[in-house]
């Protein structure tokens, strides 16, 4: 564990040196990663600047969902990079190969080789809008607050993470891309706000498919004075090494069947 | 030529099948692929069995498409077996995979095991940390391996801006630096000029001679073969047709040689009685005529020589053979024996 | 002429090796769509769907936000990305010895691809939308009718946006930055999450001065027969003014960069 985290701290800082040769670009990075967030926090001001609340979801209960969700998937963002190249760099181009060639995790080393640091510009949003959100709320954080919240984090950032892996397996069967990738990274949205609002069935989806729902709307009921979802709250870590545990086994799998045809 | 202690490598009805997906035509059939793949059974490696000894170093050769990469693959962890065992330095290579690696050492000529934008030195101590090698032993090794392979001047230059050659020496140190017990070298001089090449396979040599470092060498070239391997294993359609000394390989080249002319005018009299008996002359182009003989029984000078008195010649050449022949000759001349099942 | 035809075939064509990805395309649209109709309903659950918020009733709010996928499927394309990767990697330059003009031959592939997308994507989008959700027919025939002619212009509109924002490049290195703050800032403006009726009034003040609402809303609100009679031909008309501004504009701006190509050297 240790030597791992040695590892990757490694792998960041030549990450971090070889953005930084081309600041123009990474700070430009940062800039689009913080409008990209901005984006949909402008919405959601503008909706309430109209109406008074989300089918009984105030203003402050939407925002503090939203900031929450943003800093897992900041986060994930970091790692993620590599996921979405998989088919690409790795099964076509054929660098899987050396991932395994090495005496590590393969599933690490993807993770790990490469990070899109400027993520971290969704983290800070994220942070600045769950605390506002909090101060409109009122809310007095204790230590058990603080420890929830790194829960939460932590949590959301494998959920996401375990769900692009699980996709990203199918790299290993399928050579041909035809973008699996996309809609649900869309899918990511619903996760944002107040999942009742999207009725039963896309709830449904969220909470027990692909469980985005457990990314910040159920877990950030825990600060929420709202009646029904104290189970579901508490359930998230589990939900969490549920899926990990399920995305390791398909990852296994997968690399049981890679073919190494690449060029 | 296994030796009498332990094996490194032990290979036994070795195979690997791999599904073969059969694209229908069309957008129809693009639409119809997605609901149902059609596939076939290819079998790339199909029961190959032999054994490798403790510092012995083996050429693997056979013609494109004959199964050796998969082998390769098979031998380094990459790709799981369908079918037989492998033991390589104590260790089922798929089932033990990250123990087994760090073991060994693999290089494929094609693609580098090291990062692309980094500097040389860079990807070394990354690779140290992969491997737990401790910085101070880390930079021991380097000073050593550059001793040998003259990387010294690269260690600070990104990886992507080395010439081939550079680049092979590289990576060739990179999969040393946790002094493997066994390598694994898929066309280690490919593409690379004559000093190049010369370079890397003394540097083999010595490795092999200091560290009694166990090697699998697959090739094009049947150069590298002579130069560093005293047995061959020869494998094609993914069989192992050949497992025997090196001389074999040095007298089917040897009995392959080929004087290539170019020439100003159409010979005179029957060319064929050029260089005597011994001497087999083919037509290849209006103007251009090979001969094939073994230069064990006439030298080449001998036969050039005796082409320039006779003929009108503009130019000559003396190629290589191809690997496809010598493998043909090597096979005629074994009878079909079958390496290793029998041996 | 024939150089722009051999364009749109050029652009029809490259879509092809893609279109497994429509496929998912639908998909990835109707999550869109899905996320903004359940919060317009959201909005709606006390007041009753019959209500009207800021003169929209839900199936009306519900019609615009899909219409506008629907026109985004159409007209959707990645210019200024290709013009940016032209420059960086120095290809710009044999647009200078062309007899076709880099604005024609982008046009041309926008066009080319587009046509692709109405047969693949927005056709297969339209019905799932209809399907779906509870979405309105247009106001008339003529609404109808101008709902097609404002949504060609939107394609142009777009185009030349995108064209002018590729042409960045030549001025800094780094043009993903600016071409995401763009592709969102057009995505807030054009009303393609929300009609500009919802903005609060000094940003729906801005958005008149602005392009990006002939993007999406024009033809939308056209569709819903927003404008009253002469209006409509009025929103059309400033629809026309811009499409023609852009167009100069970026006639103008190719040929500053290119004389300057041509003096500095590549």
């Amino acid at each position: 564990m240790r030597r791992t985290l040695a590892l990757y701290t490694g792998f960041f800082a030549q990450s971090l040196k070889a953005r930084m040769a081309y600041k123009a670009d990474f700070f430009g990075e940062i800039v689009a990663s913080v409008l990209a967030t901005a984006a949909g926090i402008v919405f959601v001001l503008m909706l309430f600047h109209r109406v008074p609340d989300l089918l009984g979801w105030q203003r402050a209960e939407v925002f503090l969902i939203y900031g929450l969700s943003l800093i897992p998937f900041g986060l994930f963002n970091v790692i993620s990079v590599n996921l979405y190249e998989f088919a690409d760099r790795y099964i076509i181009e054929g660098r899987f190969d050396r991932l395994l060639l090495r005496p590590m995790p393969t599933l690490a080393q993807l993770l790990m080789e490469k990070s899109r640091l400027t993520a971290i510009g969704e983290v800070i949003v994220g942070i600045v809008v769950a605390a506002w959100a909090s101060v409109d709320l009122g809310l007095a954080w204790g230590v058990a607050d603080f420890a929830w919240t790194a829960v939460l984090v932590v949590s959301g950032a494998v959920i996401y993470t375990a769900v692009f892996t699980i996709l990203s397996c199918l790299s290993f069967f399928f050579e041909d891309r035809i973008g699996v990738g996309a809609p649900v990274w869309n899918l990511i949205m619903f996760g944002r706000f107040p999942v009742p609002i999207f009725g039963p069935w896309i709830g449904a989806v969220l909470s027990w498919v692909v469980p985005f729902a457990f990314v910040s709307f159920y877990p950030a009921t825990h600060f929420l004075d709202k009646t029904g979802y104290r189970t579901l709250c508490y359930l998230t870590p589990v939900v969490a090494i549920g899926i990990a545990v399920v995305a390791l086994a398909f990852w296994r799998i997968g690399v049981r069947s890679y073919r190494s045809t690449g060029s | 030529m296994p030796t009498e202690s332990a094996p490194a490598i032990r290979v036994r009805d070795l195979e690997k099948v791999f599904r073969v997906f059969r694209r229908r035509v069309g957008l129809g059939g693009a639409i119809r692929d997605l609901v149902h793949r059609r596939y076939e059974p290819l079998r790339a490696v199909a029961g190959v069995s032999f054994e490798v000894g403790e510092g012995e170093m083996v050429g693997l050769i056979g013609p494109n498409g004959a199964g050796k990469s998969t082998t390769l693959k098979m031998l380094t962890g990459i790709l799981v077996p369908s079918g037989g065992e492998i033991e390589s330095a104590g260790f089922v290579p798929h089932r033990q995979r990250v123990d087994y690696v760090r073991h060994i050492g693999a290089v494929f000529g094609q693609r580098t095991q090291l990062w692309w934008d980094l500097a040389v030195i860079e990807s070394f101590h990354l690779l140290g940390k992969i491997y737990g090698v401790d910085e101070k032993t880390l930079a021991e090794r380097i000073e050593q391996l550059d001793g040998i392979l003259a990387i010294g001047e690269l260690l600070h230059t990104p990886v992507r801006k080395l010439s081939l050659g550079q680049r092979m020496r590289c990576d060739l140190a990179a999969s040393l630096l946790h002094m493997p017990r066994v390598l694994f070298l898929d066309e280690p001089t490919i593409g690379l000029d004559i000093v190049a090449k010369d370079g890397i396979r003394s540097f083999l040599r010595d490795i092999n001679r200091e560290f009694n470092t166990t090697a699998i060498i697959t090739t094009h070239d049947l150069r590298d073969i002579e130069e560093l391997c005293e047995r061959i294993l020869i494998i094609d359609h993914g069989s192992l047709l050949f497992d025997g000394p090196l001389d074999a390989i040095k007298s089917a080249h040897a009995a392959e040689t080929h004087l290539v002319l170019d020439l100003l005018s159409p010979p005179t009299g029957a060319i064929d009685a050029i260089g005597g008996e011994g001497v087999h002359w083919e037509q290849q182009g209006p103007l251009r005529y090979r001969a094939t003989f073994d230069r064990r029984a006439i030298r080449p000078p001998d036969l050039a020589r005796a082409a320039l008195a006779e003929l009108d010649v503009a130019d000559l050449a003396i190629p290589e053979p191809s690997i496809e022949r010598i493998i043909g000759r090597i096979y005629r001349e074994s009878g079909a024996r079958r390496g290793g099942t029998d041996g | 002429m024939s150089a722009f035809v051999a364009f749109v075939r050029a652009g029809f064509l490259r879509l092809l090796a893609y279109r497994l990805r429509y496929v998912t395309g639908i998909l990835t649209y109707t999550i869109h769509v899905s996320v903004y109709y359940f919060i317009w309903r959201a909005v709606f659950a006390h007041a009753g769907t019959d209500a009207t918020l800021r003169g929209f009733r839900l199936e009306e709010i519900t019609t615009y936000v899909a219409l506008g996928w629907v026109v985004r499927s159409f007209h959707f394309n990645n210019i200024d990305r290709e013009i940016a990767a032209l420059v960086q990697e120095g290809h710009i330059t044999s647009y200078l010895a062309r007899p076709v003009h880099l604005l024609t031959a982008m046009t041309g592939l926008g066009a080319g691809e587009s046509l692709f997308r109405i047969t693949a994507f927005t056709g297969p989008i339209s019905l799932v939308i209809v399907g779906l959700f509870p979405v309105r027919g247009p106001e008339d025939a003529l609404a109808f009718v101008l709902f097609l002619v404002s949504a060609v212009l939107s394609f142009l509109v777009l185009t030349y946006l995108n064209f002018l924002i590729g042409l960045v490049a030549f001025v800094t290195r780094s043009t993903a930055g600016i071409i995401s703050a763009k592709n969102y800032a057009m995505q807030l403006l054009s009303g393609l999450l929300m009609p500009l009726a919802f903005f609060p009034d000094w940003l729906r003040e801005a958005s008149a001065w602005l392009p990006f609402r002939h993007v999406s809303h024009t033809p939308v609100a056209l569709y819903l027969g927003r404008f009253d009679g002469a209006a409509a031909w009025q929103a059309l008309g400033w629809q026309v003014l811009w499409t023609a501004a852009l167009l100069a504009l970026s006639v103008g701006a190719w040929r500053y960069f290119a004389r300057r190509l041509v003096v500095q050297g590549g």
